[in-house]
This record gives C-alpha cells, sequence and structure tokens, in this order.
C-alpha cells in the first residue's frame, strides 16, 4: 500500500467502488465519490481498471461452450416425459 | 391450436398448472439454454451440468402446484438450478475444494498505477487471452464468491434478484461481489504484468 493511500478517505471510497459502478449510491453518497475521484488519480485508476474487469467478465456470457447443445436439448425433453408421465 | 410461443411465463406456469404439458413444455424450451449455461458455469463440466439441468426441470416439474409465485417464475427456476448444482458441487468435492472460504484481503490499492488498458484489449487475440485468465480466475473464487459474481458479472442479475436466487440479503450478495471483483482485477492484472516482464 502507498502512503498516499493510507489515507482514509481512499479507503472509503475503495470500499464503494463497485457500488459506484454498479450506480447503486444515493446522490449525496455519489457526489463526495465524485469530487474525490477527481481529485486522486490513484482511486480514478483502479476504478477505470476495475470497471474494464467487470466489462470484459459480461463477455463470458456469450461464449459458446455455454451454449445448451441440440443433442443434450433432446435428452432433456425425452427425460423430462418419460419421468413426468411417472408421476 | 393455442400459440404457446407468445403466451408470458405466469400464464404458461398457470396452464402448466392444471397440467398442460405443453405449457410445460414451452416453459422448459423457454429457459433450457439459459439453465444449461448457468449450471455448466457453476460445475464446470458437461456431464454434471446435464444431469443438474434435468433434475431441475424435474423439480420444477413436481414443485409447480405449489409454486405461488411470491417471486417472478424465472428467479424460482434460478433458485431451483443453482440449489441443485450447489449441492452437487460439494458432493463432488469431498471437502477438497474449500466451499467456504474466505477471500485474502485485496492488496488494496497497489497496482493501480498499470495502464488501464490492458483490460481493455482493442486487438481480438490479446482479447482472446484475456478471457481464458478471466475464466481461471473465475474458477479460483470460492464458491460463496464465484456464484455471485457469475450471476451478477457475467449473467448481469440484479442485486435484488441476485439476493432472492440465492437467499440471502442485499448487503451480502453487495459486499461479496466487491470482493470478487477486486480478487479477479488483481489476478488479470499479476498475469499482465508477469506477460510484460517475459516480454
Ligand atoms: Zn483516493
Amino acid at each position: 500500500m502507498s502512503e498516499h493511500h493510507d489515507c482514509t478517505d481512499c479507503k472509503r471510497i475503495f470500499e464503494k467502488l463497485s457500488e459506484y459502478i454498479d450506480q447503486e449510491l444515493d446522490q449525496e453518497e455519489c457526489l463526495v465519490f465524485e469530487e474525490h475521484i477527481r481529485n486522486c488519480r490513484p482511486c480514478l485508476e483502479f476504478l477505470e481498471t476495475l470497471h474494464s474487469t467487470i466489462k470484459l467478465s459480461k463477455q463470458l456470457d456469450t461464449q459458446e461452450t455455454y451454449r445448451i447443445p441440440r443433442d443434450v436439448s433432446l435428452k432433456l425433453h425425452e427425460f423430462l416425459k418419460k419421468e413426468c408421465k411417472l408421476l | 391450436m393455442i400459440d404457446y410461443k407468445s403466451i408470458p411465463d405466469d400464464s404458461l406456469v398457470a396452464q402448466a398448472q392444471k397440467k398442460d404439458y405443453q405449457a410445460f413444455e414451452e416453459l422448459v424450451k423457454r429457459y433450457e439454454g439459459r439453465i444449461y449455461g448457468h449450471t455448466l458455469r457453476l460445475l464446470g463440466n458437461r456431464e454434471d451440468a446435464e444431469d443438474v439441468l434435468q433434475e431441475t426441470f424435474l423439480n420444477m416439474f413436481k414443485g409447480l402446484e405449489n409454486f405461488r409465485g411470491d417471486s417472478s417464475f424465472s428467479t424460482w427456476i434460478y433458485r431451483i438450478a443453482t440449489n441443485n448444482a450447489l449441492m452437487r458441487l460439494r458432493k463432488l468435492s469431498h471437502g477438497e475444494r474449500e466451499l467456504n472460504d474466505e477471500l485474502p484481503p485485496p492488496e488494496s490499492m497497489k497496482r493501480q498505477a498499470l495502464a488501464s488498458h490492458i483490460l481493455d484489449p482493442k486487438d481480438t487475440l490479446l482479447e482472446k487471452e484475456m478471457l481464458q485468465e478471466l475464466n481461471k480466475a473465475v474458477d479460483r473464487l470460492p464458491e460463496k464468491y464465484r456464484t455471485i459474481f457469475l450471476l451478477r458479472d457475467v449473467e448481469e442479475f440484479s442485486t435484488d434478484r441476485t439476493a432472492k436466487v440465492l437467499g440471502i440479503s442485499e448487503a451480502a450478495v453487495k459486499s461479496r461481489l466487491h470482493r470478487a471483483r477486486l480478487y479477479i482485477r488483481e489476478l488479470l492484472l499479476k498475469k499482465y504484468e508477469e506477460k510484460a516482464e517475459i516480454q
């Protein structure tokens, strides 16, 4: 931890980074947050890399691997038809 | 003939509760893709994901008559799937994977000086590599963080809905998500520091 970042303000901001990105801070908290960020480059850079991490994560959802293969779907429907009739 | 495709979830549920099997099947068709992706992410292999998929929709069929619509159908089906997947994960792990592990405290503000563009790759090759690293990082998250991270940041559920699926408070969702993100960010940056050193 660099000297700069031992300051309590930065620590408080640090805890709120995710909520800020997710727009879950109330208006007042948001103003305090943005005021700090404007004047604190390390916090701003941290915010940016965290934001990029989150944006990258969203791309995991579009990966081919996670699509349901046709045979898995067919098997599911066969399975259900059989099992549900027994009930 | 009824066009089931155009019927909203809650009406389909009502139909299915009246033993309309086609309505049930339409619900399965509507959710199987998402639920499969979800269970595969949680479990990490196709065989288990497929088993849990089947189990989940069978549970849904059996549970339909008691479903009262306190939460949306979609939240309900995700809750069944998540519980089934987590139960399977626990069975499989035999304690190998420390499921309730805590994350190490973040190394905090370090490395912030690293250029943020490395996490914002412009060329596709780098992006592919980054996604692989990201997958590995997600795998290393302890379960209680991983599930939340997947729901919130990959599947893009709201905080509220994630809390309902998992049956925990919104505050818990927020704080674990934050820890998970910090951890992943740190792993990714470390990886790229290493790469930069090699080059
Ligand atoms: Zn600061």
